[in-house]
């Protein structure tokens, strides 16, 4: 395997009788797009979770820039640039989005960022490059789905990410919506940061992502460009339903 | 810290050092510097109970279990070792952050220990102390530790030397809530209240962030009870480790307000005026009757508690409250008494509704705005 910045060797997962990772292997190379998708259950979710140091693996190991952070626990993860989203975006509610980004400056990967103050002033700048400054004093409550998902890519792009895992960022957003935080994402990788985003929707993955790689009952099915893989017979089977333009 | 907060802040304190001159050249009783200690005790309590459970959110039942431990400690280096009383008020402090520590190196490493099962731990613990310190000789072993009359220094007496120990615990207290509110250690705190998990995903050491707010929590409530040793000279189980303490430092924060330094402090403040007016005179069930009332009507409507309204009322709750006082008194009121009416006057004033606000309506909302559990 070539050296990437993000490597999972034979990653296993369980739940109970329930294998959600079978010997997963892959890897995320410096600056970029790699895109996750397959069917529900497929262990997409799971696999940002063993990925970011939530769930304890099985077996197998994972590597960070170079180091075995297998062992790690999230925090430690995260002020070495790995840095995650969720499938339901997850802001502290209590926090105005100005504030929401500066928890991200305050104990990321940044070392110019020891104070709160500090980090309050330089969320602005996060909120400015993702669209969000006129929003920052506002509360949580008041913001709609598209900006609570651009608010979880500010927060962790503050951190000084070397990587962002975003789960499912797409979801639940109109056209429109879906087109703005693609535009978000792409300035981010444009930035340098490498990003696993995975997702349910196709069109937006083949135009967004790099490469692709397709999870299927725990194992990883195909890998390759977008194109090629989703013209894959065994990917268009398990999941496109042998359409993979209609997806 | 702004110049102009500093100001009030030099102001307050050099106008509360000066209250004990003051009372003595106006001739009033000593009970006011009494009532001062209590206030200042509770100060130092609720503001300790509130970096873990308020900021952390990590609610606690075991505020006995500090507060014990610090008076005991105090107690027990005194008592049985001759140790001075300077450091054995210090080796409270310590004595409670021992016990915090102890609790929070088992409990936080089991994830499962949050919420209501947090609180029984923490109360739990309590219990157990309060039944070692009954049945241990050295501790206690259900007789009481009678502590002898210290000598204070500069003259002061027993009541003028509490008075300004209490106000010194009840200083570094607020010094302490307020830096941890503000501090890495509070935002870190704040996001693990919010969401631990997304807060350990964004780089927060949440075992680390909750074993400091644990401990200063600890040594602080240790410390405020190392010197009330001092006041009550008797100290027994039963009555240490009774559920007042704990119980009332719940209701002054939630009062007051939990997720700012201030909260406990304001919370503090009004219960123990009302109380203290109100149980004088063996009015003690109308005070809890009138607390309890006071306590649903802000949490049914002020989730942020009274600091929540002080941002926005505070000027004119005050001046409400000063003139209240100032009638009382010039009606021939005795201080205290018209102090608590003021008090009272101005909280009616903080809780007082809005109103429902035009185009508001109750069961609707924006679904796409729902928050959602991860899957």
């Amino acid at each position: 395997m070539a050296d990437g910045l993000l490597q999972l060797q034979g990653v296993r997962k369980h739940f109970g009788g329930v294998f959600a990772l079978r010997g997963v292997s892959l890897e995320v190379r410096e600056g970029e797009i790699l895109g996750l998708i397959g069917p529900n259950g497929s262990g997409k979710s799971t696999l940002i979770n063993v990925a970011a140091g939530y769930h304890r693996l099985d077996a197998g190991r994972i590597r960070f820039g170079g180091a075995d952070i297998t062992d790690l626990p999230p925090h430690r993860r995260a002020k070495m640039g790995l840095a995650r989203t969720y499938q339901y975006p997850r802001p502290f509610g209590s926090m105005n989005v100005r504030d929401n980004v500066a928890v991200g400056a305050l104990f990321g990967r940044r070392e110019d960022v020891g104070a709160p103050r500090v980090a309050q002033r330089s969320a602005g700048q996060w909120l400015e490059l993702l669209g969000l400054e006129a929003a920052a004093e506002k509360a949580i409550g008041s913001l709609t789905l598209q900006e609570r998902r651009l608010l979880e890519l500010a927060r962790v792009l503050a951190s000084g990410p070397r990587i962002i895992l975003a789960d499912e960022a797409l979801a639940g957003l109109t056209p429109s919506e879906t087109e703005r935080v693609m535009e978000a994402i792409r300035r981010i990788q444009a930035m340098g940061v490498a990003l696993l985003v995975v997702e349910h929707n196709v069109k937006a993955i083949s135009a967004l992502a790099d490469r692709v790689v397709v999870l299927h009952e725990g194992k990883v099915l195909a890998e390759g460009r977008p194109g090629e893989v989703l013209q894959h017979e065994r990917v268009r089977a398990a999941y496109l339903g042998g359409h993979a333009g209609d997806a | 810290m702004r110049r102009g907060a500093l100001w009030v802040v030099g102001l307050v304190v050099a106008g509360l050092l000066a209250v004990p001159t003051a009372i003595r050249s106006l001739g009033l009783p000593a009970y006011y510097l009494v009532f001062l200690y209590f206030f200042f005790f509770w100060v130092a309590q609720a503001t300790s109970w509130n970096v873990i459970s308020g900021y952390a959110g990590y609610f606690s039942f075991g505020q006995g279990a500090f507060y014990g431990a610090g008076v005991y400690g105090a107690a027990v280096l005194i008592d049985r070792h001759g140790v001075p009383y300077g450091l054995a008020i210090l080796g409270g402090a310590l004595a409670g952050a021992a016990v915090a520590c102890g609790i929070g190196l088992v409990v936080f490493r089991l994830r499962q220990i949050r919420g209501p099962v947090f609180a029984l731990v923490t109360l739990a613990v309590a219990v157990a102390l309060h039944s070692l310190v009954n049945n241990v000789r050295y501790l206690d072993g259900g007789v009481g530790i009678p502590l002898p009359k210290l000598e204070y220094p500069w003259g002061l007496s027993d009541v003028g030397f509490l008075y300004y120990a209490g106000f010194l615990v009840g200083l570094v207290a607020v010094g302490v809530g307020w830096w941890a509110y503000r501090s890495r250690l509070g935002w870190g705190l704040r996001a693990i209240h919010d969401d631990e998990r997304v807060a350990e995903g964004l780089g927060v050491p949440t075992f680390a962030h909750k074993m400091a707010a644990l401990a200063l929590s600890g040594a602080v409530a240790g410390l405020s009870g190392g010197v009330h040793a001092l006041q009550v000279r008797y100290v027994t189980a039963d009555a240490v480790f009774a559920l007042r303490v704990p119980l009332l430092v719940i209701m002054m924060c939630v009062l007051g307000g939990r997720r700012h330094w201030l909260g406990p402090v304001l919370g503090a403040g009004v219960v123990h005026a009302i109380n203290d007016r109100l149980s004088g005179p063996g009015l003690g069930q109308v005070s809890e009757v009138v607390m309890g009332l006071l306590l649903m009507v802000v949490v049914a409507t002020l989730p942020e508690g009274i600091y929540g309204r002080v941002k926005e009322r505070g000027v004119a709750a005050g001046a409400v409250g000063a003139a209240v006082i100032a009638v009382a008194t010039a009606l021939g009121t005795v201080l205290l008494d018209a102090l608590a009416i003021g008090v009272a006057a101005a909280v009616i004033l903080l809780v007082m509704p809005r109103g429902v606000p035009r185009g508001r309506r109750w069961g609707r909302g924006h679904a796409r705005d729902v928050e959602v559990a991860d899957g």
